[in-house]
């Protein structure tokens, strides 16, 4: 899936007044956020301030109480171009528990048309990352351990090099020396092939660490929206130990 | 949902309970007869009976074993608990239906036994029952490693079925024969007793030797392989999805437990096909028809889509547009029901109208039947967890699994019925075929315009799927 049979637009998520509410309660209201391409894209809060929902709206999981997200210009309610280009890893429900590691990087490679070539390329990319715990022991990922099970989510969510990557929480249920490969394979993608990431995350070092734009998000709505510096870190510990003296 | 459930049992505890009570004469006056001969005709039909109740325990008989597993820490012997475990299941719902049919009868020709061989011949016959269940245990253990052989097994059943009903192969007189003997020798029924007996001990030796933490755990597949069905591959998005859709049967306890029902629906015509009240009657016929090519696509068909419930939100999300995805789950759908329908053409040696019938209902299934399951599971919004075995779970059947019977079945049946009462037997087939195919070469349309339905309903699925079950 070397999206080179697409035309990326500059702007290439848009979210225009996108509003989500359950119950009468809004969970999430952003009234314009504008993703350029290849821009690595960070976004922390603390539980519920609505990080999976926005991703659920941009992965049309959910529908919008209003308004919608576009991706590359096409509202993705509606259309189903954006799953060409765009992977995607939110939680398990991502995953087919009953198939082994390899039968699940194979079905995720021929939806994508990946030659046997290309499969092989992403086996090498990953072998550090799988550190020899996932390949050619067959088990299902039902049996992985849940620290497994993630990092098969987001290889499959990466194989194809899509142009729009999405991952809630990378980095929980990793162990360090994973933490750091895959920080290191996140920061080889953005600069090699220009992907545009979306990463959420609990942890503010790796979010500043890979992100080079950070969204704050506190109750659904954006309370900070920066450019990464060697500041920003130490800002967003302010911030955040700020919220536990309310 | 219970009180559906509760409903059924009592409906059919009532149709046991009148089938007991007006069995002997039912039989007495079909075969003229009376007295003890009644008795021994029934005795000629018990050997189908266990066998049928062989496999029906088979598919839905839970081992007893799993309800050990919470007193294994307890100080207990292994033999104790393997014995009451055992025991417990044996003492169970079940085994009471066939007594409901069994002890009307028993009173109603009490006096016609011979002697005092009326109390050896109502034991024999409850040992067979407790035997055949026992024997169900057994045989699920020593088949879990060999299951082609239940293949074969059936295969064997249906050949011997036939040939008993062409009088090549005596079973009948077997099983009258079997039956007899407590009658005429009341001490023969210790013989009967000693099954049970045996059977249990050899249970409890089996389940002592297996019961420890891990061996209770079903042991995991020795990796399904799906390899053979490879090949799929070569066919692009669809075949990938056949694919994955066969390792899901094949991997999981419930659906695996749908797949083994299929026998069943295969052999339905059997109950059907032999009876006189039934064989010239179009409509009842058109309803077996359905069932019988139909029946892998009613029952995995009505959970369709709910069964991928655990990982939908990947379907959502990969790269797999819906035109595809039911063109995926039509072939699903559609490829048992061929199967199903080739297998049962020997049918046609008890009748030629049969075939026709058999074919029309076929063809309707192919091209009406499979698009009212699709557009079932677009409503299918609890996912169905695949990790509970055997179908008499009921978790996630609500009424419009139910409902969704009356169309399924009652449209042919409309149809064909009316004509048949005017003795035009062929238009009411051919009408139902010909929307068959009608459904079958609008199947790209048709297949689209569901896909577009589905989109609108993807998220309504998706949050259901998502609550924990």
């Amino acid at each position: 899936m070397e999206s080179t049979n697409i035309t990326f637009q500059n702007d290439i998520l848009t979210v225009e007044k996108l509003s989500k509410a359950y119950n009468n309660t809004v969970v999430l209201d952003i009234p314009n956020l504008v993703i350029k391409r290849g821009e690595s894209f960070g976004l922390v809060g603390n539980n519920g301030a609505g990080k999976t929902t926005l991703f659920r709206l941009v992965l049309d999981l959910i529908v919008s109480s209003s308004g919608g997200v576009l991706s590359n210009g096409v509202n993705v309610k509606g259309s189903e171009l954006w799953k060409a280009y765009t992977g995607s890893y939110l939680d398990e429900g991502f995953l087919i528990d009953f198939l082994t590691p390899e039968e699940y990087f194979k079905f995720v490679a021929s939806l994508n048309k990946m030659s046997d070539g290309d499969l092989n390329l992403f086996y090498e990319r990953f072998k550090d990352f799988f550190n020899d715990e996932i390949l050619g022991k067959k088990k299902y990922i039902r049996d992985l351990s849940k620290g497994n099970q993630k990092k098969v989510g987001i290889a499959a969510a990466m194989m194809t090099h899509p142009a729009v990557l999405i991952l809630d929480e990378p980095f929980t249920n990793l162990d360090p020396s994973s933490q750091i490969r895959l920080k290191q394979m996140l920061k080889q993608e953005q600069e090699e092939k220009e992907v545009t990431m979306l990463i959420s995350s609990h942890d503010l070092n790796h979010v500043t660490d890979v992100s080079k734009r950070i969204v704050v998000l506190e109750r659904g709505v954006i309370v900070h929206d920066i450019n990464t510096t060697d500041q920003t870190l130490r800002d967003l510990e302010d911030y955040f130990a700020a919220q536990i003296n309310h | 949902m219970n009180i559906i459930l509760g409903i059924f049992i009592l409906y059919f505890v009532f149709v046991f309970l009148l089938l007991g009570l007006f069995l002997d004469r039912v039989i007495g006056e079909a075969l003229e007869i009376e007295g003890v001969d009644v008795i021994k005709a029934l005795g000629s039909w018990l050997v189908y009976y266990f066998v049928v109740d062989l496999l029906f325990r088979f598919l839905i008989q839970k081992m007893p074993e799993m309800s050990a597993k919470p007193f294994l820490l307890l100080p207990i012997s292994r033999r104790k608990l393997s014995s009451v475990v055992l025991l417990q299941t044996v003492i169970n719902f079940l085994n009471l239906f066939p007594l409901i049919i069994l002890l009307p009868f028993f009173i109603n020709v009490y006096s016609s036994f011979p002697g005092w061989s009326a109390f050896p011949w109502l034991v024999s016959v409850i040992s067979m029952v407790v035997a055949v269940n026992l024997k169900t245990f057994l045989l699920k253990r020593w088949l879990v490693e060999r299951t082609w052989l239940v293949a074969v097994a059936f295969g064997v059943l249906i050949l011997v079925g036939i040939g008993d009903y062409f009088k090549l192969v005596p079973i009948r007189d077997f099983s009258s024969f079997i039956f007899a003997l407590p009658i005429d020798y009341p001490v023969t029924a210790l013989l009967f007793l000693m099954a049970p007996i045996t059977l249990f001990y050899y249970n409890v030796k089996e389940m002592s030797s297996r019961l420890t933490l891990e061996g209770t755990s079903k042991k995991a597949d020795k990796g399904i392989s799906t390899e053979k069905f490879e090949g799929l591959r070569k066919y692009g998005k669809i075949g990938e999805l056949i694919l994955l859709e066969i390792s899901l049967i094949f991997r999981n306890k419930r659906t695996k437990s749908v797949l083994y029902l299929m026998p069943l629906f295969l052999l339905y015509g059997f109950f059907f096909y032999p009876n006189p009240m039934y064989k010239e009657s179009y409509g009842w016929l058109t309803f077996v028809g359905v069932f019988i090519s139909g029946g892998f696509m009613m029952s995995y068909g009505q959970f369709l889509v709910a069964w991928e419930g655990s990982y939908f939100d990947a379907i959502l999300t990969k790269n797999i547009n819906f035109e595809e995805y039911f063109k995926a789950k039509y072939l699903i759908l559609a490829i048992p029901t061929v199967i199903s329908f080739i297998l049962t053409t020997p049918y046609v040696l008890m009748g030629k109208h049969l075939f026709f019938i058999n074919l029309a209902t076929f063809i309707y299934n192919l091209g009406v039947t499979v698009y009212i399951y699709l557009l079932l599971a677009a409503y299918n919004t609890k996912k169905v967890e695949l990790s509970q075995g055997h179908m008499m779970n009921y978790q996630g059947v609500g009424a419009k699994h139910f409902i969704i019977i009356i169309p399924v079945m009652g449209l042919p049946i409309l149809v064909v019925a009316p004509f048949s009462l005017f003795g035009m037997h062929a238009t009411g087939l051919i009408i139902i075929a010909a929307l068959g195919v009608l459904g079958i070469l609008f199947r790209s349309f048709i297949l689209r315009k569901i896909a577009a339905f589905f989109i609108d309903r993807k998220y309504a699925l998706a949050e259901g799927f998502r609550q924990p079950s």
